[in-house]
C-alpha cells in the first residue's frame, strides 16, 4: 500500500495538481483576455494592481479586532511552501528520481517549520471555532483541509522522529502519503487552487471594472427589454 | 389630496411593485445574461474558486463592526451570489445537482440577497485587505444589477435615474434649466453683495476647457460650494462652463444597473461634445468623479476619444500650487478634520490634494483615525444615502462608525467634499449626540480664503467724495 501511494497514486496526484493548475491558469488568461478584448479601455495599471496586493498579503495594520489569524495563516504558508521543498529528504528523493536537486534546510530548521505549520494548523481551527466573526464563515470544509494539512505535516514528522511516533512507521508513512497525495488532487479543484489562482483575483478586482461597453444594451436585448421604460 | 402610501416592500427600503412569479427563474435568466454579455464572468468565477473566508473583511467593514451579524460579515454576503454561480453556472455545480447533491435557489435566497447587498455601501474598504484579492463591492455591484433585473432596486435610486433619463428635467434633482439659470444669476449677485466681487457662472460657453458637472442637489442645498468653485475658476483665470443640456454628475446607475450606467455616462460625454469642451470638470461628488474617470473612457469610445475628467480639488490644488490661486492662510479658526471619500480614495487619486489645501487655509487642521485610503465610509455610501426609510439604519449602523471618527477629533468643521457624504454625515451628526458639528464642503473654505484680484472688485456706487 505504502508503495501504491508514494508510486502511481503519488504520479497520478502530481500529474493531476499539474494539469488542473495549469487549466486553471488558462481559463485566468482567457478571462483576462476577453475582458480587455471586450472593453474599449484595456488600460492596466500593473503597478498599482501589484503594490495593492502586496498591501493585501500580510496581516492588516488596520485590522481592529484581532490580528492572530492574519498571523497564524502567515505562518502556515510559509510552513506549507518551504517545508515540502526543502526538506532534505525530499530533496533528495527528487535527486535520486530526477537527477536534479537543490540545498536543504538543516533538520532543526525543518523541525521547527513543521511543527509551526501544525501548530498554527490547530490554532486556525480553534480560532474559527471560538470568534464569532470567523464561526460565520466557517464550514466543514474550513476545518478539514486545515485538518489535512495539519495531518500531513504531523505524520510527516512523525516518518522522521521515531521516537515521537505514535502510530508506527508504516501507519504514519501510509497517512503521510495518502493525505499529500489527496491535497495534490484536491489543490486545482477546490479553493485550494488559491496558490495559482492568488495573482489573477488580485488583478481581476481591478481589471473587472473593465466593462464592456454595450454590456448593458445587450442584457436588456436578452431579457427583452430593450424597449421598456425604466 | 394625500400622498398615496408607499407600496409595500418586504425589505428595508421601498420598491416599486415588482412581479413575484417564478423570481428564481427570472432571477437564474437575468444572471445568465449578465454574465453571458458582460465581462464578469471570468471575475466571479475566480472569486467563486478562491474564497478563504480568513475574516479579515469582516474586520475592516463598518457595518460588520456594529452588527457582528452574519449578513454583513462581507465575505458571507459575496457568497450569496457566488454559491447561485458555482450551483448554476460551473460544471462542478450543475454535476453535482445532477448526482443529488445540488440545491435550487429560492424565493428566500432571493430575499436574503435582497436585503444584504443594499446593507452593504459598496465602500470597498474590505478589498484593500482581502488577502486573495477579492472586490466585495464589484460582487455587490453585480448582485444588485441582478436583483434590478427582477425588479428589485430601492425605489428612491430608480425614481432618480428615470427623472435623469425619461424625465422632463434631465437630472436627478429635477432641476429645469431656466431654473439653473436662475440659480446662478442668484449666485453672481450673492458675490457682488456679500463678498463685493464680480463672480460669473459662465452657461453654454462654446469651447471652454472644462465642462462642469457638480452633483446637481449642489445648486439647491450647496450655493457654498458653487460659489466657492466658480470663485477658483474666476481667480485662477480657468476656462470653464455649465452647459444647460446636462449638468448633473451624480449617476445612481453605478448602484444598480450597468445600462443606467453607461446611459448616464453617455448624456454627460454628449453635453461636452454639443460644448466643444476639452475636459470634464466635476464638482465636490466622489461617485460622479469615479464614473467619469473610470467609465467615460469605456463608454466614450476609449481613452482616446473621451475627454479627460478633472476634480474640482484636483483643479484647486493644481491652481494653488502654481501660484495661479492665491489663498488666504489660517483663514478658518474653527477645529476642522476632513472625510475621505470612498469613491476618490481608495484608488488613490485624491487623497492628498485637499489636505494640502485645508493645511493652508485651516487653523486647526486634524486628521481623523484611519485615515486615506484606510478611512471608513460615510455610511452612506452606493446609494444607500437616497434612501430614507433607512435613515436608521444608515446612521445607526452604518454610519456609526464614521460619528465616532468625528467626536474622537474634536472637530466642530468637517470637510465632506462629497454630496452624498455630506448629506450622510449630517445625518450621522444629528442622530448621534454630534450637535456642534457642521459639515461642509472644500469649496465652502476655499470660498472664505481666496484672494481675488482687484481686478474683479465691484467700485460701490454712491456720491463721490469730496475733493475727487
Amino acid at each position: 500500500m505504502i508503495e501504491f501511494a508514494r508510486g502511481p497514486l503519488l504520479r497520478f496526484a502530481l500529474l493531476f495538481m499539474a494539469l488542473g493548475l495549469l487549466r486553471n491558469l488558462v481559463l485566468a488568461a482567457s478571462g483576462f483576455a476577453r475582458i480587455l478584448l471586450r472593453t474599449d479601455d484595456p488600460r492596466i495599471s500593473w503597478r498599482k494592481i501589484l503594490e495593492g496586493a502586496r498591501g493585501r498579503v500580510f496581516p492588516s495594520p488596520g485590522a481592529t479586532h484581532r490580528r492572530g489569524y492574519g498571523y497564524l495563516s502567515l505562518i502556515l504558508h510559509v510552513g506549507l511552501v518551504v517545508t515540502p521543498i526543502f526538506l532534505a529528504g525530499h530533496v533528495l528523493i527528487v535527486r535520486r528520481n530526477l537527477g536534479i536537486g537543490w540545498p536543504s534546510l538543516p533538520a532543526a530548521a525543518a523541525d521547527v517549520l513543521a511543527a509551526a505549520t501544525v501548530l498554527s494548523a490547530l490554532a486556525m481551527i480553534a480560532s474559527r471555532l471560538s470568534w464569532k466573526t470567523l464561526r460565520q464563515l466557517t464550514g466543514a470544509s474550513d476545518i478539514f483541509f486545515l485538518a489535512l494539512l495539519a495531518t500531513v505535516f504531523a505524520s510527516g514528522f512523525m516518518v522522521s522522529h521515531p521516537g515521537a511516533n505514535v502510530l508506527g512507521y508504516p501507519a504514519a508513512m501510509l497517512l503521510h502519503l495518502l493525505a499529500a497525495d489527496l491535497v495534490f488532487i484536491l489543490v486545482p479543484v477546490t479553493r485550494l487552487a488559491h496558490v495559482s489562482l492568488i495573482p489573477a483575483a488580485h488583478a481581476l478586482g481591478d481589471i473587472g471594472w473593465k466593462l464592456a461597453p454595450d454590456g448593458g444594451e445587450a442584457v436588456a436585448r436578452a431579457l427583452g427589454k430593450e424597449k421598456q421604460p425604466i | 389630496m394625500a400622498a398615496k402610501p408607499a407600496p409595500p416592500s418586504p425589505y428595508p427600503y421601498y420598491t416599486e411593485p415588482f412581479d413575484l412569479k417564478d423570481r428564481p427563474a427570472r432571477f437564474l435568466k437575468a444572471f445568465a445574461a449578465i454574465l453571458q454579455n458582460t465581462n464578469y464572468g471570468p471575475v466571479l468565477d475566480a472569486f467563486a474558486r478562491i474564497s478563504l473566508h480568513c475574516g479579515r473583511c469582516a474586520e475592516t467593514c463598518q457595518v460588520h463592526q456594529a452588527t457582528n451579524a452574519t449578513p454583513d460579515n462581507p465575505c458571507n454576503r459575496s457568497n450569496l451570489l457566488l454559491k447561485v454561480y458555482r450551483r448554476y453556472f460551473t460544471m462542478s455545480g450543475m454535476l453535482k445537482a445532477r448526482l443529488g447533491f445540488g440545491w435550487n435557489l429560492s424565493d428566500a435566497d432571493i430575499d436574503e440577497m435582497a436585503e444584504a447587498y443594499y446593507r452593504c455601501t459598496a465602500c470597498r474598504r474590505c478589498r484593500t485587505v482581502c488577502p486573495v484579492g477579492i472586490d466585495h463591492g464589484l460582487v455587490t455591484h453585480i448582485a444588485r444589477w441582478v436583483l434590478a433585473e427582477i425588479g428589485i432596486v430601492p425605489k428612491a435610486l430608480v425614481l432618480a435615474v428615470r427623472e435623469q433619463l425619461e424625465g422632463k428635467s434631465g437630472n436627478t434633482s429635477g432641476i429645469p434649466a431656466p431654473a439653473l439659470k436662475d440659480t446662478l444669476e442668484f449666485l453672481e449677485q450673492e458675490f457682488v453683495d456679500n463678498y463685493g466681487v464680480k463672480v460669473p457662472f459662465p452657461v453654454d460657453a462654446d469651447g471652454a476647457e472644462h465642462v462642469f458637472f457638480p452633483a446637481v442637489s449642489d445648486y439647491l442645498l450647496e450655493p457654498d460650494v458653487l460659489m466657492g468653485v466658480a470663485g477658483v475658476m474666476h481667480a485662477s483665470g480657468g476656462s470653464w462652463t455649465i452647459g444647460t443640456g446636462y449638468f448633473d454628475g451624480i449617476n445612481y446607475g453605478l448602484f444598480y444597473s450597468d445600462r443606467m450606467l453607461s446611459r448616464i455616462v453617455r448624456k454627460e460625454l454628449a453635453e461636452v461634445k454639443r460644448l466643444h469642451g476639452k475636459k470634464i470638470l466635476i464638482g465636490e461628488c466622489g461617485h460622479a468623479s469615479r464614473v467619469a474617470r473610470e467609465f467615460g473612457p469605456i463608454f466614450g469610445g476609449g481613452p482616446t476619444e473621451a475627454p479627460p475628467v478633472v476634480n474640482i480639488m484636483e483643479y484647486t490644488y493644481d491652481a494653488f500650487r502654481r501660484g495661479a490661486l492665491k489663498l488666504k492662510k489660517g483663514v478658518i479658526p474653527e477645529r476642522t478634520t476632513y472625510h475621505d471619500p470612498c469613491n476618490i480614495v481608495r484608488s488613490g487619486w485624491i487623497v492628498e490634494q485637499p489636505r494640502e489645501i485645508l493645511k493652508h487655509i485651516c487653523a486647526d487642521f486634524v486628521e481623523m483615525t484611519p485615515n486615506r485610503k484606510d478611512n471608513y465610509c460615510c455610511g452612506g455610501g452606493s446609494g444607500t444615502v437616497s434612501i430614507d426609510e433607512m435613515r436608521a439604519f444608515r446612521t445607526g449602523t452604518q454610519g456609526l462608525r464614521k460619528a465616532k471618527q468625528i467626536r474622537e477629533t474634536g472637530a466642530t468643521l468637517v470637510v465632506s467634499p462629497c454630496a452624498n457624504c455630506k448629506k450622510q454625515i449630517r445625518e450621522v451628526c444629528e442622530d448621534n449626540g454630534l450637535k456642534n458639528v457642521r459639515v461642509v464642503g472644500l469649496h465652502d473654505l476655499v470660498l472664505k480664503a481666496i484672494e481675488f484680484p482687484e481686478s474683479s472688485r465691484v467700485k460701490k456706487e454712491g456720491p463721490a467724495p469730496a475733493g475727487a
